[in-house]
């Protein structure tokens, strides 16, 4: 739980996510007021889907984990950057840029910050 | 000792930009670690005011965000920002993104543009920016968030 979860945090929280869906910030404010962690898939998936082109968004609503985030999604390595600096700042982590490279698919990142943040 | 603040003219400014003229919009600039403030005044000789628009030059929002961009750019070259290892190759930095830019005046000939961008966020291979801009009084323009991607220069 984040003893520092104060209501300007959660308003900062808030703006930085606005351009993510309601549900993504929710389960964002649950991770952060409550550690709940059952909330962490989601707010991974809310931040991917940001960072989409959006005519390719509808792919990732309706394929799984093993969809290729460069070939399906259209996510090169600076997006993929961007992407990760947001779910750094909102999952309040540290991801080392060396660590993105083994990171092909929908479900290779959400394993991988799931191990992380366990 | 590095300068904790850095003053450029227009020529300084031509030196260390990969922009030149007539796609350069800042003429002087003073750089920090925090921020960056710079200016353009519009001559009214720029050739794109003859297209925009005809008998009624304007100068082009998408050309307000450049500048604005541009001065992020010189922030990056300078390497002075928190997070900078050393300077951006200008050969190697380029816009990647920008979020929720607004115009909210227009602007003519004889009309000077101050610029002031503040890194939200440095860490390689991303800089992110806001970005005001202003004439006299008057806010023009802002951009919430313009994100330039770059790379350093070789050791």
């Amino acid at each position: 739980m984040d003893t520092a979860f104060t209501p300007e945090a959660e308003a900062e929280l808030r703006e930085a996510l606005k351009r993510c869906s309601p549900e993504t910030i929710e389960a964002a404010i649950r991770f952060r007021k409550d550690g709940d962690k059952a909330a962490v898939p989601t707010v991974i998936m809310g931040i991917i889907e940001r960072f989409m082109d959006p005519e390719l968004r509808p792919k990732l609503a309706s394929g799984g984990d093993a969809m290729s985030l460069t070939e399906d999604l259209g996510i090169d390595s600076l997006t993929m950057v961007e992407m990760v600096m947001m779910i750094e700042e909102t999952l309040k982590m540290s991801v080392d840029n060396n660590e993105l490279g083994g990171l092909k698919t929908v479900g290779d990142v959400k394993k991988f910050l799931e191990t992380k943040i366990a | 000792m590095t300068p904790s603040e850095v003053k450029l003219d227009a020529a300084q400014i031509a030196r260390i930009m990969p922009m030149q003229d007539p796609f350069l919009f800042v003429q002087s600039a003073v750089v920090s670690a925090q921020e960056a403030t710079g200016t353009y005044h519009i001559s009214g000789k720029e050739d794109f005011l003859r297209g925009h628009f005809k008998d009624n030059p304007i100068m082009p929002g998408t050309l307000m965000l450049e500048a604005i961009g541009q001065l992020c750019v010189l922030h990056l070259l300078l390497g002075m920002g928190e997070g900078m290892a050393r300077p951006a190759d200008p050969k190697r930095t380029g816009l990647l993104s920008s979020e929720s830019m607004r115009c909210i005046n227009f602007c003519k000939p004889g009309d000077t543009l101050s610029m002031r961008i503040k890194p939200l966020r440095i860490r390689h291979p991303l800089g992110s920016y806001m970005g005001h801009m202003t004439r006299g009084q008057d806010k023009v323009a802002y951009v919430e968030e313009l994100t330039l991607m770059f790379d350093y220069l070789p050791e």
